[in-house]
């Protein structure tokens, strides 16, 4: 099985074993020993090393049921709910003008907040990561200011910026500009609410990764876009598509903000909302359901999506 | 005339890295600047590369005759190798060493083929021929430090500047990659400035040391002169070892170490240089510059001290001694030596330096023996 000089480490291989090969500094092995003695040696070390039989499996239990009731019997339970009325109904729900209508409000706000984001996350994390000048830190705090504050006081504050007891909703509405319940302002919410994903992801990489490389193209005579194309945006493509990808699934789903702006009416509704005024409703009491598994199914991908770069930046790294 | 800056000067802040710094450097010579951490040299590189820009005021940076200081870094023709070697993480060894080619405009960009050819060429000639298609991360450090060097002579630069080339290296690699680096040159005749805080690197690799210290050039010369002449007490203490004693110039052509009766006397030459005696003097022997005997010598600079450690384990036999007087130094000698005149802890030898340096107000003073 093993070739001489070779570990038999097969099904062993784990931290612990690592470590111990290299502290131990015992490669080669000598010829009298087998395979069979390295394994028992083995064991000892694991048995040594880790908790007992009965705490490690408590605590697997503990943390698999918690997911189970938290987050898989909830989503079970939208897609049980959406078909609980059948298949017709089912569709007849989500092929309602209605909820099409609440479908694209939902991405456009998203597509838009995305390009939006992604634009300024790029030259906000690029001139907060690069360089250091005065005032920098107060900037970085700034951006997180959506964090920090709950969505629906973001939507009471473009109320007021915009509705017509300010100066600016008075020359709007004088302009026959609509910003409030209308597209513009549930675009405008969405971004608000979104606005830091991107340029989180992209502040911590782009100053790990210092200057030099630019350094090193500016001095074979790249220029200033062909640096940024060939270089600085490589460098920070998966964190980038990670920030992207976190900021879709926050547009999707955003309630408290919009809720706010769009007002009451069926033309601005986004899903949530849509969801939120047929589940008040009396109709169908499938129908939420069914429309919430459309959300479902898009944060899954999302999710899908997001696993995937998740290993490809892990394996980069 | 290969590069020649002059009365450079930069601040950061309230630092000064670099003081009124004038230096000329031969077409196709190879110098080093050699200096501790904070001397400013990676600072002059940095400029003379155009990275960084220097004070207002400052003199001019010519390459080859022309003045480069208001061209833009990527106009200046300088290839240039990062501490850190900098490569592009995210593309191949092929495209991190063509990068230079491909982001010449369209007019004076060379064909697809041509780029080809010169890269490969490059690649035979830092021997990774195989590894086109690696990624950085897939490389040794002292491979990746080549293909940094390849990468910055593939644009054919004017000057080629190194930034501490071998600093990241261990220190096996480091002396391979020196004397490959050093043949190299011989080939391509390039003129090169390195930056290293090592003084082997620098004696060894370089046809020239600038030792700096403080933001100024202590001293420019061949790694002889500067080894054996030393200007002033800085190049002195930083070059090799060194004993260094205080002392006062005394009159009658004498240097006196210590204060008491049993100081040592040193006869000094040439009583016109300098500062007027008595004045303090700093006198330095190297280790290797003693000659140990059990006798008192007739040689009036010869003066009693004790073994304290042998160390014996190296080429030669590192011997620290106290003097009479109270100073302590290192002699260095042959294991022969140490047999023939059996040095053990706590003897007492009679010392006499073979040669010595005496500076004072950091002005060298002529000394000869006897």
């Amino acid at each position: 099985m093993c070739r001489q000089g070779e570990w038999p480490v097969r099904g062993y291989q784990g931290k612990n074993t690592e470590k111990y090969l290299r502290a131990e500094k015992v490669n080669p092995i000598p010829k009298s020993v087998t395979a069979s003695d390295y394994r028992t040696h083995f064991r000892a070390v694991k048995e040594a090393t880790t908790e007992p039989f009965l705490v490690r499996y408590a605590l697997i239990t503990v943390a698999l049921l918690f997911m189970a009731i938290f987050l898989l019997f909830p989503l079970v339970c939208i897609f049980y709910e959406a078909f609980a009325g059948g298949v017709e109904m089912f569709w007849k729900a989500i092929a309602d003008p209605h909820a099409l209508s609440a479908l694209k409000m939902t991405l456009i706000a998203t597509v838009v907040s995305l390009v939006a984001n992604v634009i300024f996350g790029l030259a906000a994390a690029w001139c907060l990561g690069k360089f250091n000048f005065w005032g920098k830190s107060f900037l970085i705090s700034l951006i997180d200011i959506p964090f920090t504050i709950s969505p629906v006081i973001a939507g009471l504050l473009f109320v007021f910026l915009f509705g017509t007891q300010s100066a600016l909703g008075t020359w709007l509405q004088a302009h026959h500009i609509r910003i409030l319940f209308a597209l513009p302002g549930v675009v405008l919410a969405t971004v608000f609410v979104t606005f830091p994903f991107v340029v989180r992801e992209l502040i911590p990489v782009m100053q790990a990764q210092g200057t030099e490389e630019e350094q090193a193209a500016r001095v074979l005579g790249a220029r200033g876009w062909h640096i940024f194309w060939r270089v600085t945006l490589p460098n920070v493509r998966w964190a980038l598509l990670y920030g992207v990808i976190l900021c879709n699934a926050r547009a999707m789903g955003e309630f408290g903000a919009v809720v706010v702006v769009a007002g009451n009416s069926v033309k601005t509704n986004t899903l949530p909302l849509h969801i939120n005024v047929l589940y008040q409703g009396f109709a169908n009491p499938s129908a939420p359901f069914a429309v919430a598994t459309l959300l479902a199914v898009m944060a899954i991908s999302t999710l899908v999506v997001k696993t995937i770069i998740e290993t490809k930046l892990g394996q980069e790294e | 005339m290969g590069i020649e800056v002059r009365n450079i000067s930069k601040s950061f802040g309230e630092f000064k890295a670099l003081d009124d710094v004038s230096i000329k450097i031969d077409s196709g010579e190879l110098v080093a600047l050699l200096g501790p951490s904070g001397s400013g040299k990676t600072t002059l590189l940095r400029i003379i590369a155009g990275l960084e820009v220097p004070d207002p005021g400052s003199g001019p940076i010519y390459f080859h005759g022309h003045d480069v200081a208001d061209q833009r870094v990527g106009d200046r023709g300088v290839g240039f190798v990062f501490q850190h070697y900098a490569l592009f993480r995210h593309m191949t060894v092929y495209n991190n060493i063509a990068f230079g080619l491909t982001v010449k405009p369209r007019k004076i960009r060379p064909s697809k083929n041509e780029i080809q050819q010169r890269v490969r060429k490059l690649l035979h000639m830092i021997q990774l021929d195989n590894l086109a298609d690696r990624y950085p991360s897939q490389l040794s450090g002292g491979q990746r430090q080549r293909v940094a060097l390849a990468r910055a002579l593939a644009v054919e630069p004017q000057v080629l500047l190194l930034d501490e080339p071998f600093g990241a290296l261990d220190a096996k690699v480091r002396v391979e990659l020196r004397s490959w680096l050093r043949h190299l040159h011989d080939e391509i005749h390039l003129t090169s400035v390195f930056v290293t805080h090592d003084q082997d690197e620098a004696l060894e690799l370089a046809d020239r040391v600038a030792v700096m210290n403080n933001g100024k050039i202590e001293q420019i010369g061949t790694p002889d002169e500067v080894f054996h002449n030393p200007a002033t007490v800085f190049v002195m203490n930083f070059l090799g070892q060194v004993n260094q004693f205080h002392g006062r110039l005394l009159d009658k052509g004498r240097v006196r170490i210590g204060q008491h009766d049993n100081a040592i006397d040193m006869a000094r030459q040439n009583q016109n240089s300098g500062p007027e005696d008595p004045s303090s003097a700093m006198i330095f022997v190297r280790p290797h510059d003693f000659d140990i005997s059990e006798n008192v010598s007739e040689n009036s600079m010869s003066f009693p001290a004790r073994v304290l450690r042998v160390h014996s384990a190296g080429n030669r036999v590192r011997v620290e001694m106290i003097a009479e007087s109270g100073e302590t130094l290192v002699a260095e000698t042959t294991h022969q030596e140490r047999e023939h005149l059996q040095i053990e802890e706590g003897k007492m030898y009679y010392m006499t330096p073979r040669s010595l340096k005496v500076f004072a107000n950091n002005v060298k003073q002529d000394i000869i023996a006897g």
